[in-house]
């Protein structure tokens, strides 16, 4: 294993909104570019008389809050053909703790889901999560934000580099630590962020016996992002953001077929806004970049984009455009990555103060260097929650996934429905 | 104790008719009814009629030898018996409506004018044969006071005082509460078992013994608005003046129309809503959840 290389993106102004904010950290992150607090998306909004009141401990307030669904799935292995469906119930259990002072704050949460499957028994696997930050307030605008996540998972079937013929679903563990600093004077809002990201996949056995290797796909990823802004007004502002990465494997030749490490470079370069309370929004476009330092492996570069807007054609409903662009690793065949483009339109609808309903459809598309395949990936969903009160809340949900494969060595295409009742008791 | 003849002497005949002759008091003589003696009791101004009829012709006391005021619990009187000083006094009507009077005891007096006290006296002192030939003047020296509660500052008892209406006793008891109806006002005469509503456009007089009731102006706005609650009413509200005082709508609200529930209706009803929708008093106003 290399050691870990210093990254020298520095003297610039910085910070994560663009890109970052995708980042996997479920942790307190600062507040989006173009969020002026003018707008209240129909997701975000306050809605006290429905919000659990919590446990005070201290100075902290714990709110733990267990949930049951009950689902049904079509396509249970991502498979074209040959489909096995089967029913899944899932136990969400989760605890929340978060400061109540005035001045910086802790966050902390601990997740623990439990998936069953009635005629799958080898699906059956528990997601830990645990996650935190803390906010050091040092200015009345200006902080340091640090943070990290372990998390137990277990990889979706239809992943990229999932194993098909992988008797459990793959686990992976992902431990994540981030340090970022955030000023603001004059009309310039600077922020610089420092993420260091792990991902250790676990062996997963195979159907017919054996084992599959995952080893070849744990990686190490730094990025630092620098970000700043400039208000022309107090309603736009222009950004410019730069973005650093490294990506380090754990194994390299002879282990591998190939040394996967990389660093990669993104400019983007942007507007964000909020118009009255019409629109908010924030979008940049630039060029990024990764270099693999396998010179078999396909080295990917071009546009980039970055941006989502929020459209409230009234305050009972917000519509939302996402696109993004940026390169993902994958150890498919000699694959060095795959360039991933995602465009995502969701509403969400507040029928009543305590339902809510929600749509969308996404199209991404995973276009492989190095390899003849193309995905697209085509998704849509809808769904409701409804608050009965402070305590219980309900839900459903509908989930399609379906994924259109081409080129010379295309995935299998698969179709998936899933279905899901919940209900959730919060104290 | 002094038990008294049957029939005056003939001394004390003289000396009465003296008194009569001599006597520059106002209450003297009952025999001369076309200059009564007796102090002119201050009588109350005519009533304002109830609200509810108001074409009615009001009650109105007549300003006569017997004006037709009636006397009631509280009212303090001063009864002479001519020529018997130790009979005469000041005198209240107790909470029985009874005057203690000495020699002859309780004397009933609530619910009696003036005159038919007078009479009831001497026909008391001649039937217990204390008198031959009585002759009594009753004067008010105190009316009863009157009670004022709800909406104002300092509710309570007050005395009454001649010419009194309604704003004055409200000002009296140091004006009213910001929630105070100011146009209507209920009031329990006395003896009457009920109150009676009566408008505020035009003075209405306050008779001694009324409860006055200041009833709440205040309109209730409850639902989508930011500030639910109870708000005091003024002349000309509007709904939407209303929905401001409260705060505005939430953005849930349904601006397009209203339910409101009078003070005394028992079910709302749905009103579209418009700039000049009237609010009256004790209105309660809710703003619905709109879905689109």
């Amino acid at each position: 294993m290399k050691k870990a290389r210093l990254f020298v993106y520095a003297a610039m102004f910085a910070m994560a909104p663009l890109g970052m904010a995708h980042a996997q950290n479920t942790a307190e992150a600062p507040r989006w570019g173009a969020d002026r607090g003018r707008n209240e998306s129909v997701a975000e909004r306050p809605r006290p008389d429905y919000e659990p009141a919590g446990v005070r401990l201290g100075a902290f307030m714990a709110r733990p809050s267990v949930g049951v669904e009950v689902g049904y799935n079509d396509n249970l292995y991502y498979q074209p053909n040959n489909q096995t469906d089967d029913m899944t119930y899932t136990t969400r259990t989760r605890v929340d703790f978060g400061s109540d002072w005035s001045r910086h704050s802790i966050q902390m949460a601990v997740g623990l889901d439990d998936y069953r499957f009635r005629d799958n028994d080898s699906e059956h696997h528990t997601d830990l999560t645990v996650d935190g930050s803390a906010r050091l307030d040092i200015l009345r605008s200006s902080y340091i934000l640090v943070g990290g996540r372990q998390a137990r998972l277990a990889e979706a079937r239809g992943a990229p580099d999932s194993p098909t013929a992988a008797a459990k679903p793959v686990r992976y563990e992902v431990r994540e630590a981030f340090v970022a600093g955030v000023h603001e004077f004059n009309r310039i809002r600077a922020s610089l962020r420092l993420d260091r990201q792990g991902f250790n996949y676990k062996d997963a056995p195979l159907a017919g016996g054996g084992v599959a290797e995952q080893d070849d796909r744990d990686f190490v990823q730094t990025i630092l992002t620098a970000r700043a802004e400039y208000a022309l007004s107090p309603d736009t502002a222009l950004l410019v953001q730069v973005t650093g990465n490294e990506r380090e494997y754990e194994l390299a030749p002879p282990r591998t077929a190939f040394n996967r490490d990389s660093t990669g470079l993104s400019y983007l370069v942007g507007v964000n806004t909020d118009i009255g309370n019409l629109l908010r929004g924030e979008v940049a476009v630039g060029f990024l970049k990764q270099d693999y330092e396998d010179k078999r492996l396909d080295s990917p570069s071009g546009f980039a984009f970055d941006g989502r807007i929020e459209y409230f054609p009234s305050p009972l409903a917000t519509v939302t455009l996402s696109a993004r662009r940026r390169v993902e690793e994958t150890i498919t065949g000699t694959a060095s990555s795959y360039v991933a483009t995602t465009l995502d339109a969701r509403v969400d609808y507040e029928l009543r103060r305590n339902v809510i309903l929600t749509g969308g459809v996404s199209k991404g598309d995973r276009a492989f260097e190095g390899l003849d395949r193309d995905d697209d990936l085509w998704m849509a969903d809808a769904g409701a929650r409804i608050l009965l009160n402070r305590r219980v809340e309900l839900g459903a949900a509908w989930r399609f996934e379906k994924l259109d494969p081409s080129g010379a060595i295309p995935a299998p295409g698969y179709d998936v429905n899933r279905f899901v009742v919940s209900a959730a008791l919060r104290l | 104790m002094t038990r008294w003849s049957a029939r005056p002497s003939g001394l004390l005949a003289l000396a009465f008719t003296a008194f009569l002759a001599f006597s520059g008091h106002s209450s003297a003589v009952a025999q001369t009814p076309t200059s009564d003696p007796r102090p002119e009791v201050t009588t109350p101004a005519p009533t304002a009629a109830p609200a509810q009829t108001p074409s009615a012709t009001p009650a109105t006391p007549q300003s006569t030898r017997d004006d037709g005021y009636v006397l009631g619990v509280n009212d303090r009187v001063r009864v002479l018996v001519f020529g018997e000083a130790s009979l005469s006094g000041e005198f209240l009507v107790d909470s029985t409506g009874r005057l203690a009077m000495p020699f002859i005891g309780e004397i009933p007096a609530a619910g009696l004018t003036r005159r038919a006290l007078e009479e009831a006296i001497e026909k008391k002192l001649a039937q217990e044969e204390i008198l031959l030939d009585p002759r009594v003047s009753v004067d008010l020296l105190n009316f009863r006071p009157y009670y004022i509660l709800g909406e104002v500052t300092r509710p309570g008892e007050y005395p009454f005082t001649s010419g009194l209406n309604v704003f004055n006793a409200v000002a009296t008891a140091g004006g009213f509460t910001t929630l105070a109806n100011q146009t209507r006002v209920m009031i329990k005469r006395q003896g009457e078992t009920t109150e009676t509503e009566y408008s505020l456009l035009s003075p209405v007089t306050v008779e001694p013994g009324d409860t006055i009731r200041i009833i709440k102006g205040a309109f209730y706005i409850l639902g989508e608005v930011s500030r639910p609650g109870e708000y005091p009413f003024s002349e000309g509200l509007t709904v939407q003046n209303a929905v401001a005082t409260a705060g505005g709508f939430t953005y849930r609200a349904n601006q397009r129309q209203v339910f409101i529930k009078h003070r005394n209706e028992t079910q709302e009803r749905k009103v579209r809503m418009n700039a000049s929708l009237p609010v009256q008093p004790g209105d309660t106003i809710r703003i619905t959840e709109r879905f689109f």
